[in-house]
């Protein structure tokens, strides 16, 4: 080992002192600080974690940096003899591949440490909302990620600067092997290979990134790159013993040599499908998982009792296919982790893949969709819609046995309607939960009582009265362990307070103290109770329109005086704005026994469609939940917001800030280092 | 290497054993190679450690190679800097750094001045001292001054 470390320090020190080297790597910043700020920027609000979008802005620049860092390697040497004064030392060939090798590679591993200055330092200084998410720790399995793939990147360049005399000819060659032929062959096996294409939505290499980002080691992928670096380093130093024969001799000696460059490369290629074919993924140990799902969405696929196939329809060309392809990767590698039954996902492009398409068409799937399946049960998304809730409760509702649940909404007292798509209708409830798998209809309490079959009856922002005769249909519903959610407008003549005071719910007539938004029209609630329907919640906000009713709540959970337990969701004080009560949980064993539940909001609008339209609120979580827990899923329910979503917070200034501080600074500031001590060493030869 | 036939060194085929061999070999080439961005010693030593001398041998080899090159005055100077005859000395003493048995010159007097000339080659005739010395060039003058037994080569041919 100390001669390919001399070789290696030697390298190193002709490195640091070459121009290229200065400008290559100024280059890389200026490149990967603008494509980490783009990419911050474009994932704001989804599950995508700062450390993969920066491995990601990396990761696309490093064939660049690693040809230009290589390309000076051997070529010039070629020119001046000073190969030919290496090859006459009494050392092997492969000693100089691997020392200048190892050189190069130390060179771009402290490029890409350096690059870390960005989301470390820059990045908290202007959005401090993400810096409790970046630490060097986080960032330690994208950097070994990047690690390994810059293994065979390097050995790759430092193999072609053998090959040419001419270091741009090097450094083309090198981006063409790095960087075109991979991709070349990706476009190739997807367009070709309908099996390929519907497996993989992205680049593997990108997808590779982005799971070791997020903590899942492929095992496969970093013996691809060891293969890959070992073939090339073996290519490089049987490429420098042919530069020994001069002239049409030893033919047999240079057929032999290039007929074992090229079993080398063969040997990486088909070591390289053998371990892809037995791939498992290792999870980085003890590492802070950045982007991952809930603990409940990771409870219930591990319940998962029979695989589940996720097909996403639509066009791969589609803005919103690399958020699904993500999203969908990151739901198979959970199940994987998790040990559930297995969640395999295909992405079938419409025009590509017509028989695919035609399947799911007539599965009763459109385009832009997500079809979940099992078996010949089916459910079937909107790609606008789909996030982690959706997935996780659609993959829930598969698992559960055959039976959908109804939803009525009172109708006939001034209701919003749930077919009004307007800011003031319920048309965006009513279809999150049929997305949910519910039934949803309406209920005309002036001509029938509630249907048997009515899982939850909804009473929304009710603004003429109930007759005696409803309110004792709604009486009887609950007494017979009927569910219901008001969303009371506070009006006295109703009826609906009286059904919540039978209940024990009494609303309070003091103003609340709350923090209002920049308009002052909204109330935030941050604080959740502990509850099967807002425990999820915490680190979320929801909203109220101001003037929401409160209600009060007992200090103690046992049972008031009509045997309700009353719990506070959103707690304001020594009150709440929302609150659940439910009579006979006790009695909840015993499967005969069916505990009446409520859940109360003191504002009418706050599942309305203006209200649920921003996805930064946790209202229609909170709604989704209450019906969860109302119907009966407060064991297997409930899923909750999910934490990790990426938050930037930046406004216009900071952005741009941000964008030249990661674009400019960090080159300028290397350039104008790295430049000044070589004019000064320039001036100490003189 | 031979685009053809054979070669030994001590009974040794160097094609069997390729880097065996060089452990006796020095070798200068038309061009000096050097390393322009060291100075004169921190070349030597290099060249000293990466063809394997001791680490405790190595001062005194370079010390020895500089001072039988004429190279005492420039061991810190930067090879860059150098002149073309101070380069070629340079690249003599690479190649006499370990006492090789066996010399390689190869157009060593090739853009070098009256004086130069006369300098290296007066080296050259202090290093049969130890090594087996070939040198090629197109300066006969400067062969018959070192007392060189003079081959002829034409069309590859010895002539």
């Amino acid at each position: 080992m100390k001669l390919p470390m001399i070789v290696m320090f030697r390298t190193l020190t002709r490195l640091a002192r070459q121009t290229t080297t200065l400008f290559a790597a100024a280059a890389f910043f200026a490149a990967t600080g603008a494509l980490f700020a783009n990419g911050l920027f474009a994932a704001e609000g989804t599950a995508v974690s700062a450390p993969s979008i920066w491995a990601l802005s990396v990761a696309n620049v490093l064939p660049l940096l690693t040809s230009l860092l290589t390309m000076r390697l051997w070529s010039e040497d070629g020119n001046e003899e000073r190969m030919e004064a290496d090859l006459v030392v009494p050392v092997p060939e492969r000693v100089f591949a691997i020392g200048r090798f190892a050189a190069s590679y130390l060179a771009v591993m402290m490029s890409v440490a350096l690059a870390l200055v960005v989301p470390l330092f820059i990045l908290p200084c202007n959005s401090p909302a993400l810096s409790s998410q970046l630490s060097v720790v986080r960032f330690l399995p994208a950097f070994a990620a990047l690690a390994v793939l810059a293994l065979p990147l390097t050995a790759i360049g430092s193999m072609t600067g053998v090959f040419f005399r001419n270091a741009m000819s090097a450094a083309v060659a090198s981006m063409a092997m790095t960087y075109a032929l991979p991709y070349a062959v990706y476009r190739a096996l997807i367009s070709w290979s309908p099996a390929a294409r519907m497996k993989f939505a992205e680049s593997p290499v990108i997808a590779r990134i982005t799971d070791a980002s997020d903590g899942f080691f492929s095992f496969g992928a970093a013996v691809v790159a060891f293969a890959f670096m070992i073939s090339a380093l073996f290519a490089a130093s049987k490429a420098l013993a042919l530069r020994r024969i001069a002239g049409d001799g030893r033919l047999v000696l240079k057929l032999s040599s290039y007929a074992a460059i090229l079993s080398a490369l063969l040997s990486a290629v088909l070591m390289s499908a053998l371990a892809l074919r037995l791939d498992f993924m290792v999870e980085w140990p003890g590492a802070v998982r950045t982007a991952s799902f809930s603990a409940r969405t990771r409870e219930i696929l591990s319940e998962i009792s029979h695989p589940v196939r996720i097909s996403a329809f639509m066009r791969r060309e589609s803005s919103g296919f690399l958020p699904v392809a993500r999203l969908l990767r990151l739901v198979e590698s959970e199940s994987r982790s998790v040990a559930g039954a297995g969640i395999t996902c295909e992405f079938v492009d419409p025009r590509w893949d017509p028989n695919a398409a035609v399947r799911l068409v007539r599965a009763g799937a459109g385009e832009d969709t997500i079809v979940f399946s099992a078996g010949r049960r089916r459910i079937v998304v909107p790609v606008k819609d789909f996030d982690e809730s959706v997935c996780a409760s659609a993959v829930q509702r598969l698992s559960m046995p055959a039976k959908s649940e109804t939803v009525l909404f009172t109708v006939g007292h001034g209701e919003p309607s749930i077919g009004d798509y307007g800011p003031s209708g319920l048309g965006d409830a009513a279809r999150a939960l049929r997305q949910e798998g519910y039934r949803v209809g309406t209920h005309h309490s002036l001509t029938s009582s509630v249907p048997k079959d009515c899982s939850v009856l909804v009473i929304v922002g009710a603004r003429t009265p109930f007759s005696t005769a409803e309110l004792r249909d709604i009486g009887l519903f609950i007494a017979h362990g009927g569910r219901i959610l008001v969303a009371d407008s506070g009006r006295p003549d109703t009826g609906i307070r009286m059904i919540l005071d039978r209940i024990g719910i009494v609303p309070v007539a003091e103003e609340s103290e709350h923090v209002g938004t920049t308009d002052g029209s909204d109330i935030i609630v941050s604080d959740f109770g502990e509850h099967a329907v807002s425990t999820h919640l915490h680190g979320s906000a929801v909203l109220f329109a101001n003037g929401a009713n409160r209600y009060s709540v007992p200090l103690a959970s046992a049972p008031n005086q009509h045997g309700f337990s009353v719990s506070a969701l959103c707690p304001s004080g020594k009150y709440a704005f929302a609150v659940a009560a439910e009579k006979g949980a006790a009695l909840r064993s015993d499967l005969a026994i069916r505990p009446a539940r409520l859940v109360a909001i003191g504002d009418p609008s706050f599942f309305l469609n203006g209200a649920l339209h921003s996805r930064a609120n946790a209202n229609r979580d909170l709604f989704l939940n209450s019906i969860a827990w109302l119907v009966g899923m407060d064991v297997s329910g409930a899923v909750g917001a999910p934490s990790n979503v990426l938050s930037v917070r930046m406004d216009r200034a900071s952005r741009i800030r941000f964008l030249v501080y990661s674009t400019v600074a960090v080159p300028f500031a290397v350039v104008m280092f790295a430049g000044l001590w070589m004019i000064r060493r320039r001036r100490s030869f003189k | 290497m031979p685009s053809s036939g054979t070669a030994t060194f001590d009974g040794v085929d160097i094609l069997a054993e390729p880097v065996r061999h060089r452990r006796h070999l020095g070798w200068l080439g038309e061009s000096a190679p050097a390393d322009d961005d060291l100075t004169v010693k921190a070349y030597l030593k290099y060249r000293a450690k990466l063809k394997g001398e001791q680490s405790r041998k190595i001062p005194h080899r370079v010390r020895e190679a500089m001072s039988i090159c004429g190279l005492d005055g420039l061991a810190g100077s930067v090879i860059g800097t150098l002149s073309r005859g101070q380069r070629k000395r340079v690249a003599l003493a690479d190649a006499v750094l370990l006492r090789p048995r066996l010399l390689l010159l190869d157009d060593v007097f090739a853009g070098l001045d009256d004086s130069s000339r006369e300098a290296v080659a007066s080296m050259i005739s202090s290093f049969s001292v130890f090594a087996a010395i070939v040198v090629s060039g197109h300066e006969t003058e400067c062969f018959a001054r070192i007392g060189a037994r003079a081959v002829e080569l034409k069309g590859g041919v010895i002539s």
